[in-house]
């Protein structure tokens, strides 16, 4: 098992370096001049030039990624935006607790509801209350985000006063960005858990727990649930990896300064500082995400743990043999 | 009463006031709570910002949400009102020669910390912005020297009181601070300044808010209108949704937005739910939209038959209606220039008249074979759809257009490669004079090659702009001479002229605006709600 970790540790290494180098190479051959967009449209030419050179755009593709890469990997140093003028990584960690609140509470919304939801369209399987839940969760998924969290605005800000429009200066202010990010996973972990819970609902192990008299609620909760987790995780994983990056829209709407509005604002304003530092950030986070979520596997499923297991021990074995 | 406009705010010498609309009665104050402190100002405003101002530093780049900030932070030794330069650090200005000028500054000048500003202060802040990359149109500046400990010593390559605001960046747009302050502050997030606010919270992509400055430096007699202090706290909120700063306006939670769901307009204005407690204010905006040709030698639109075909094609009007929060533009300018002239509202050219008889006639006299024509601007929304106007009106004309939609820096570098476009419909933006906003357009010293920025090598043209661009060849004959030279040649099309529409709260009865128009809360005046 922890041969398995070492090995995914160091792939994540490489995922890192790959994504730097990917994103820095895009930014490089991107239109738009990011000294001229600075300076505006009355800037002239010598202007533009002057800071160029300052910003060091006027070197050569190989002298601005070796230092790039060096800064990113070797000092650690995500550089230091052009338009925020304070450092990528500082600023990444002032916005990072809005953005993974936000996110981490939507998604535990969706496991929640998204779960309970499924499970509940699953054991009425036919019914009308299978029916309503499904429909419910097309409503959610169908539903734009943008528009309801304009919609919601004017219900409970606007209409009802309940809650602030925008900000981030109470609690309330976390309470519309949260519903609105978690409706779309609430509708797809619903309908994913009730998809796997039908698979399950015939097999073999369940009719045998039934037939041993056990409670329904225990043949759910033992025996059908576990089975049924495996392609949730999955979804899960990738979820969690897009806390950190999906909410731009809703940041926007919401005026919550998170990390997704930060990036958007560094691809409008071709600040390459802020869009490379938050893409190997992202890599980052989404790589210990997918790690997690397969580790995750390990405990739910005791086939894969086993894989794990026998993997390690092989390979023990050929070193032996090889030694 | 009378609503003094924006216009006779820059068309006027004084200091920067306009009197906000008084005509609505005041209902339910929507700012319940707002109130007059001992010290006479108000106590605080919530201002809607829809850009994060990002950063502080002492440069003045190219963004709106800083620049609201900025001019409240920081001072420079002159303001712009039209093309004078108004003393604010300095008391004045004197010629040694024509290219040498000797500026004195006031004695007293502290920054918020209690620092005293000197001449050293004066040329380290200048090396500070020449070393940053962001001094702007620093081209005839050739030095700073110390003459005393409050006098300093400006040499310029060429006479900069000859052409119109050839200073604007020198001595206008170059903030002025200590440099102990500056080695002990991180100015990009804590700058410390001598302006009349000092920043008390910033909390990047949420808001920033700002403090009168308790060490003010000058003498409230000595002070301008725009340098006062008349309200304690000012809150900027940043808010990027116009609908949602729609409903912060009709919630109290902010004062004043020019940023908000035009749909919901009418529910401020006369008649509407919110109208007694608002003003909305109406004024043509210091922008102007205009679709340009790529005149570059052998070019597809190196041909005046052609530029003249499509621009006769286009309803300015119809565009503008059906874009709303827009004037037909009648000049590279708008109407609160001063040097706007009247009379070309009701002059007959390509701007006034759609005539598709016409166009047709030129198209036949042109060399157009059917050659799609690379039509570029902005995906922003008013773009698209102007774009999507003008891409339709020209089928009409039998001339068949590709019209991407990209984002603005891509606008702006596709503009300086002159293979891949043929016209460009962009934007300019200026302050004081329509021949200042000109420059971006018919000015063909802005690039190295020689030729404007859509490639037009015209002497003459190049003749006459620098005429008007002089304090004393700015007249109504040599202007007409430069619109002719423009529009005779079919070089640009000025389309329309956005209108800068504001909501305020009736607490402010006079609004201050900086010569960029931005709203400046501490040099207006307000009453108790």
């Amino acid at each position: 098992m922890a041969r398995y970790i070492i090995k995914r540790i160091l792939m994540v290494i490489v995922i890192m370096i790959a994504a730097a180098f990917v994103i820095f190479t895009i930014l490089y051959f991107t239109p738009g001049d990011p000294a001229r967009n600075q300076l505006g449209p009355t800037a002239t030419a010598a202007d533009v030039e002057n800071l160029r050179a300052v910003l060091g755009l006027d070197k050569s593709y190989l002298a601005q990624l070796a230092s790039f890469m060096s800064d990113t990997f070797l000092h650690l140093d995500l550089g230091t935006s052009w338009t925020y003028n304070v450092p990528v990584m500082q600023e990444l960690l002032n916005r990072l607790p809005y953005t993974v609140f936000i996110g981490l509470t939507a998604m535990i919304l969706n496991v929640a509801v998204g779960l309970s939801l499924g499970i509940f369209a699953a054991t009425h399987e036919g019914r009308w209350q299978d029916s309503v839940s499904m429909v419910i969760a097309m409503v959610f998924i169908s539903i734009p985000d943008f528009w309801l969290a304009l919609m919601m605005i004017v219900l409970f800000a606007q209409r009802l006063g309940w809650l602030p429009a925008y900000g981030v200066d109470s609690w309330k202010s976390f309470i519309m960005p949260i519903i609105v990010m978690s409706l779309p996973g609430i509708a797809v972990n619903a309908r994913q858990t009730r998809s796997s819970m039908l698979e399950v609902f015939r097999a073999d192990y369940i009719t045998t727990a039934r037939a041993k008299g056990q409670a329904e609620g225990v043949v759910v909760r033992r025996h059908m649930l576990p089975n049924a987790l495996m392609p949730i995780i999955t979804s899960l994983g990738t979820g969690f990896s897009s806390i950190v990056a999906g909410g731009a829209v809703i940041e926007s709407v919401f005026s919550i300064p998170g990390v997704g509005l930060y990036m958007l604002t560094g691809i409008n304003s071709r600040d390459y500082p802020i869009v490379r530092g938050c893409v190997v950030f992202f890599a980052l986070f989404t790589s210990i995400a997918m790690l997690v979520v397969d580790l995750a596997y390990a405990f739910v499923d005791p086939r894969i743990k086993a894989q794990y297991s026998a993997s390690g021990k092989l390979a023990g074995k050929k070193k032996e043999k090889e030694g | 009463m009378r609503e003094i406009t924006r216009r006779d705010f820059l068309k006027g010498s004084s200091a920067g006031i306009i009197a906000g609309a008084l005509g609505l009665s005041l209902g339910i104050p929507m700012t319940a709570g707002a109130e007059i402190l001992d010290s006479g100002r108000l106590d605080s405003i919530v201002i809607g910002m829809s850009s994060d101002p990002q950063e502080f530093s002492p440069w003045n780049p190219n963004q709106s949400g800083k620049n609201l900030v900025w001019h409240q932070v920081y001072e420079c030794l002159f303001d712009m009102d039209g093309a004078e330069y108004v003393p604010v650090l300095a008391k004045g200005y004197t010629a040694v020669d024509e290219t040498t000028y000797d500026v004195e500054i006031y004695d007293y000048i502290v920054d918020a910390d209690g620092n005293a500003i000197t001449a050293d202060d004066i040329i380290y802040s200048y090396q500070v912005l020449i070393d940053s990359g962001y001094g702007l149109k620093y081209d005839i500046f050739e030095g700073i020297e110390k003459v005393d400990d409050y006098t300093v010593r400006f040499t310029f390559s060429t006479d900069p009181m000859v052409a119109i605001g050839a200073l604007e960046f020198i001595w206008a747009g170059t903030a002025i601070f200590s440099q102990a302050s500056y080695e002990s502050h991180n100015f990009a997030t804590e700058p410390v300044a001598t302006g009349p606010y000092v920043i008390s919270q910033y909390q990047s992509g949420s808001k920033v808010i700002l403090e009168a400055n308790d060490n003010y430096w000058q003498t409230d007699d000595l002070t301008k209108q725009s340098h006062m202090r008349n309200v304690q706290t000012i809150e900027y909120d940043i808010i990027a949704e116009a609908a949602s700063q729609t409903v912060a306006l009709t919630t109290g939670a902010i004062q004043y937005s020019d940023y908000f769901d035009t749909s919901s307009l009418s529910e401020f204005e006369e008649g509407g739910q919110y109208a007694d407690d608002f003003t909305v204010s109406y004024s043509d905006s210091n922008m102007v939209y205009y679709l340009e040709s790529n005149c570059i030698a052998g070019g597809v639109m190196d041909d005046v038959n052609l530029r003249l075909a499509i621009y006769y094609a286009l309803d300015n009007t119809q565009i503008c209606a059906a874009v709303s929060g827009f004037n037909p533009a009648y000049d590279l300018g708008t109407s609160i220039f001063a040097d706007y002239d009247e009379k070309w509202e009701s002059e007959e050219n390509y701007m006034t008249v759609y005539d598709l008889d016409l166009a047709k006639e030129y198209l036949a006299a042109s060399n157009y074979n059917g050659e799609t024509l690379r039509f570029y601007t902005s995906s922003d929304e008013d773009f698209k759809n102007m774009g999507t106007i003008i891409t339709a009106l020209l089928g009409q004309l039998g001339v068949t257009v590709s019209m991407q939609a990209v984002d603005n820096s891509t606008i702006q570098t596709t503009q300086y490669d002159n293979d891949a476009w043929d016209l460009m419909l962009t934007y300019c933006a200026s302050g004081g004079f329509c021949i200042s906003l000109s420059q971006v357009i018919l000015d063909n010293t802005i690039n190295d090659d020689g030729l404007t920025i859509n490639n037009v090598d015209d002497a003459t043209l190049q003749e006459l702009y620098e005429l008007c661009n002089t304090m004393e060849g700015n007249t109504t004959e040599n202007l007409d001479a430069l619109r002719a030279q423009w529009m005779d040649n079919g070089y640009v099309c000025p389309i329309g002229v956005p209108v800068n529409t504001t909501i305020y709260s009736n607490t402010l009865v006079e609004v201050c605006y900086d010569n960029n128009l931005n709203y400046v809360p501490g040099g207006s005046t307000y009453e108790e709600q």
